[in-house]
């Protein structure tokens, strides 16, 4: 049923980013996109909200980065910054390297270029993402018309085809009708189809399926395998679900208070977490084949911080259970270490986790 | 959204707001229908969060005090009314008083807004007519919003057929001529005696207006209860036993007050916007009573010539009093409504 | 789309109904057909009247009398001009309707731009000038406005210009020589100038606040996200989606403007409705009252079921 993307008769997606000029940065060879110390602050009344501070990560082809963290982590401001997208009183710094190009910087029109085209964004809500008033099938033509010059027929075909890929029956009827006849699954398939539109090398996914009951979730899930599997794009999904995580992503980010708490492959972070967010999350994951009945669900004390008074040291302590407090947790802010490879952890003592699994933490904690 | 942090082992992160994905959005949401004309506006999510009042008072207080435009309108409001109810204190003449040999005379220091026709100081006219053009302003508010909430209480608590029947009604006055129906009313009234009473044009002003402009109170009132009868506090407050008169006292009711208040507000505004056009046309006010409408009315044969300040004046009272009035009624609307920021 | 338009068509048939009841209780119990007969010196005259007037007759009974002669087109003649009432009004109509339509040529179009920009430039200084100028507007009384406007535009802007005649005239429709098109502007301007100012102020704030609420939707974030060009996301996605509740307040406004230029007719003489109602009034013409409110209403009921069935064309989610 999927149809495949790429391949003859599809015309080569040319994208001119000439005009941007080269990054002075330490891309790694073969990274898509690169984000390095990125840092994002927003003026308010009540003082300065820094809701990115300080994070780096890469992007490979072809592979999912999933970004974890709970709501206000900075996991969607990330990304919007990215895309330039964010309001005009935020304060960005750092840089956000696209194949060797930097972003930050870039006038709106040099933006628009890259926006839908080389890099695309798949946001949480469809019903509130896409606009009432026109058909989903004109939503999607639109994602391909701004970028190339197409006939009226050859844009309609990529549509239909589009919205056949992500595993939307009849989609030329489909394609005519408007985003509330859609179904929550459907929609949210529409907005990767007007994602794909023009084979972009970085999709992020903001919370793709936290709108949808489970089932559905998964079948979304399914669709971004899919696409995988027939392109070659980097997908960034950002989820506060580790669940999700666990079932797709590679290599995963772990954000916490707008910074990165670890980063690592999925296996490195499930099975050998080094720093005790991350272990404090997969703790608090309830289970029914561990754990013994009336043992109490672990949850993690205390609140995440304000992010205009942001804890001093390291963000976490407050509420970590193995902070040493007031040296180093509180006064020196952990950089990203290295333990192994590619696995970063920010925290002094990742050594000491090295072994420590969820259970013996909550063991620890309860006592 | 104001979180309350409480957990003690906060001490490091002091304030206590936190930062939401909110802050993402490209503009700010700053709807500012005019609430006496929108009959749907409910400005529900001025009071959604269940606070501590004393809390809420003084985020309102700060919010509002910001609003510098809204602060200054007030004061002036507060002024006016005291010079309304000062006259006696504020003018040297006495508004009847004519003096023919000193007709049409533009301002000056001796008569601030110059003669009338009949030789007669205008700013004393001009306050003297103010204490009427308020005095109706703030009753009809008064009776209206008291009718309003009455009535919009009833029909949204009770709902069913009592709330369709009390909307028709409400309805009803969004189809006839308001203007054309005051006019009549007013020229039939004015000479009959209601309840074996015969009113002055002015109270009769307060009675027509009122009964014309409960309604919109009404229908806001109306609107704001369906809303908070639905929300989870109210279903959590009957779950736990309160009785219905409870939940209306003390869950309901404290949330209304702010959008009541705002609509009230500019209730006033609009009895003094209409009161002035009856009294302009003739239908409203009539001597021996005078107001603001009536003087401009008496002055309309100026415009054109050299005396027009004879219309300036009194227009312009109504023009400030109602400027200030609205926007009074915009910073408390503001200041309730934590989603709009300035 | 067109049952839809049907149904709403069918409920709007018995509002008028309701209407038409209330307003002839109301106007019966307040209006006197034989008041002007009262100073008469022929002591039957006045129950002679009201015999041949039917008021002495149950209201049920006089309702089903009117109704039925209103329904036929015969709506009495006016005690003043001796002609028919029907043709009273439908002049007046005429007239009013020429003011409404220029009125609203203008009003529409700047007020959408107005609100456009002031929502698109937040916070500048025009957006603050234009906000107190709708603020003025909305609270300036409109007899005051005309009446300023005739001060300064008509015989000052006149000695200014040091013409003979003033650009703008200030008393009626015409003047009697001259029946030209140039003329009729001439004599519109004002009336339509006072008009619009009430209807610009109130609107570009609508405008303004229907675009603000828009451009914070999501799918303007998704449309930027997607590399729409700016103006295009402002034109096409944000427009299109705050023109739906403006349109329909805006039928709703047109619709009460039928009944509601009284004060602007008045002042400037305008031979439309606004006068001819209070003329009535004044004169005790009271055959012409009740047919006058009840055309007013059913304009006000019609244009709130076009404001309904605009939403229903605009808006692709309450279509069926």
């Amino acid at each position: 049923m999927a149809a495949s993307l790429g391949g003859d008769g599809m015309r080569e997606i040319e994208v001119d980013l000439e005009t941007v000029p080269l990054a002075d940065s330490d891309q790694p060879k073969g990274a898509v996109l690169s984000v390095r110390n990125l840092s994002v602050e927003f003026p308010t009344d009540d003082g300065v909200v820094k809701a990115v501070d300080d994070v780096s990560y890469d992007v490979y082809p072809n592979e999912v980065l999933g970004i974890v963290g709970e709501s206000g982590s900075g996991k969607t401001v990330s990304s919007l910054a990215v895309l330039g997208l964010l309001p005009k009183t935020a304060r960005i710094s750092g840089n956000i390297v696209l194949q060797g190009r930097e972003l930050i910087g870039l006038s709106e029109r040099e933006l628009r270029v890259v926006r839908g085209s080389k890099i695309a964004m798949v946001f949480q809500d469809a019903l509130a993402a896409l606009n009432p008033v026109f058909t989903v099938g004109d939503q999607v033509a639109e994602a391909i018309e701004v970028h190339r010059d197409l006939s009226k027929k050859e844009v309609q075909a990529e549509v239909h085809e589009l919205l056949a890929l992500v595993g939307i029956p009849n989609p030329q009827r489909r394609a005519e009708q408007y985003p509330h006849e859609f179904s929550g699954g459907m929609r949210q398939r529409a907005m990767i189809a007007m994602s794909l539109a023009n084979r972009p090398e970085v999709l992020i996914a903001d919370e793709p399926t936290t709108a949808l009951d489970v089932t559905i979730q998964a079948q979304v899930l399914e669709v971004f395998e899919r696409i995988q599997d027939q392109t070659n794009s980097a997908i960034i999904l950002i989820t506060h679900d580790l669940g999700v995580v666990a079932g797709m992503a590679d290599r995963v980010l772990v954000m916490y208070a707008g910074r990165h708490a670890e980063v690592g492959t999925v296996d490195e972070i499930f099975y050998e977490p080094r720093h005790p967010y991350t272990l404090s999350l997969l703790a608090s994951l309830p289970r029914l084949d561990r754990g013994s009945r009336g043992e109490r669900l672990y949850r993690i004390k205390g609140q995440p911080p304000s992010l205009i008074y942001v804890p001093p040291g390291c963000a976490f302590h407050p509420r970590c259970p193995l902070a040493r407090l007031p040296e180093p947790c509180a006064a020196d802010r952990p950089e990203l270490y290295l333990v192994a490879g590619d696995h970063r952890a920010a925290c002094h003592f990742h050594e000491d986790l090295a072994g420590l699994t969820a259970d013996e933490l909550k063991a620890r904690v309860s006592k | 959204m104001v979180f309350r942090q409480d957990d003690p082992t906060k001490e490091a992160s002091g304030g206590g707001i936190v930062a939401s994905e909110a802050l993402v959005e490209i503009a700010e949401d700053d709807a500012l229908e005019d609430a006496a004309l929108d009959a749907s506006d409910t400005g529900v999510a001025a009071f959604v969060e269940e606070g501590k009042p004393l809390s809420q008072w003084r985020l309102f207080r700060r919010r509002f005090f910001r609003h510098k435009l809204a602060v200054l309108s007030a004061i002036i409001l507060i002024l006016l009314a005291l010079m309304a109810v000062f006259a006696p204190v504020v003018t040297t003449y006495e508004p009847t008083q004519q003096d023919l040999s000193n007709i049409r005379q533009p301002p000056s220091g001796e008569h601030w807004f110059g003669t009338d026709n009949l030789g007669r100081d205008l700013y004393s006219r001009v306050v003297y007519a103010g204490r009427i053009s308020l005095k109706i302003g703030f009753f009809v508010a008064i009776i209206s919003t008291f009718l309003g909430t009455l009535i919009g209480s009833v029909a949204g608590y009770l709902g069913k057929w009592v709330e369709q029947l009390l909307m028709r009604m409400t309805d009803l006055f969004l189809i006839i001529p308001g203007l054309a129906v005051l006019i009549v009313a007013n020229n039939h009234f004015r000479d009959q005696e209601i309840f074996g009473v015969r009113l002055a044009t002015d109270s009769l002003a307060i009675v027509i207006l009122s009964f014309l402009l409960w309604q919109t109170i009404a229908r806001v009132v109306r609107g704001l209860i369906l809303s908070l009868k639905e929300k989870e506090f109210v279903e959590a407050a009957r779950a736990s036993g309160a009785s219905t008169g409870r939940i209306i006292l003390r869950h309901i009711l404290p949330n209304c007050i702010g959008p009541i208040a705002v609509n009230a507000t500019l209730v006033v505004g609009l009895a003094i916007l209409t009161e002035s056009t009856l009294s302009f046309l003739g239908f409203g006010v009539q001597p021996p009573e005078m107001s603001w409408g009536y003087l401009v009315n008496d002055a309309r044969g100026t415009a054109g010539t050299d005396y027009a300040y004879m219309i300036y004046f009194p227009g312009l009272a109504i023009l400030l009093t109602v400027l200030c009035i609205n926007f009074l009624g915009d910073g408390l609307r503001d200041a309730l409504d934590p989603q709009s920021k300035h | 789309m067109l049952p839809y338009i049907i149904r709403r068509l069918l409920i709007s048939i018995p509002v008028v109904i309701v209407a038409s009841i209330v307003l002839f209780w109301f106007v019966s119990i307040s209006t006197d057909p034989t008041a002007r007969l009262a100073q008469s010196r022929d002591p039957g005259l006045v129950e002679r009247e009201r015999e041949r007037l039917g008021l002495d007759d149950p209201l049920t009974v006089q309702y089903g009398n009117w109704a039925t002669d209103f329904v036929r087109g015969d709506w009495g003649e006016s005690f003043i001009s001796r002609r028919g009432v029907s043709t009273e009004i439908w002049n007046a109509l005429k007239n009013t309707m020429k003011l409404i339509f220029w009125a609203i040529g203008i009003c529409v179009i700047v007020s959408v731009l107005i609100g456009v920009f002031s929502a698109v430039r937040q916070y500048s200084a025009l957006d603050y000038t234009f906000t107190t100028a709708s603020f003025i507007g909305l609270s300036i009384p409109t007899f005051f406005f005309a009446l300023l406007s005739i001060h300064f535009l008509t015989t000052e802007l006149r000695d200014l210009l040091n013409w003979e005649d003033p650009l703008f005239y200030s008393v009626g429709i015409n003047s009697a020589d001259d029946k030209s098109f140039l003329d009729f502007l001439r004599h519109a301007a004002l009336p339509v100038l006072t008009l619009s100012v009430q209807l610009i102020a109130g609107w570009s704030r609508y405008q303004r606040a229907a675009m603000l609420d828009v451009l914070g939707a999501d799918y303007i974030r998704t449309a930027r996200a997607k590399g729409v060009p700016r103006r295009k996301v402002i034109f096409k996605h944000a427009l299109r989606n705050a023109l739906i509740p403006l349109t329909t307040v805006m039928a709703v406004d047109i619709g009460a403007l039928f009944g509601g230029l009284i004060v602007t007719e008045f002042i400037f003489a305008w031979p439309g409705m606004g006068r001819l109602f209070v003329n009535a009034i004044v004169q005790g013409d009271t055959a012409i009252v009740l047919p006058w409110m009840v055309v007013v209403a059913t304009f006000i009921i019609g244009f709130n079921l076009l404001a309904d069935v605009m939403y229903g064309v605009l808006d692709p989610r309450i279509r069926y």
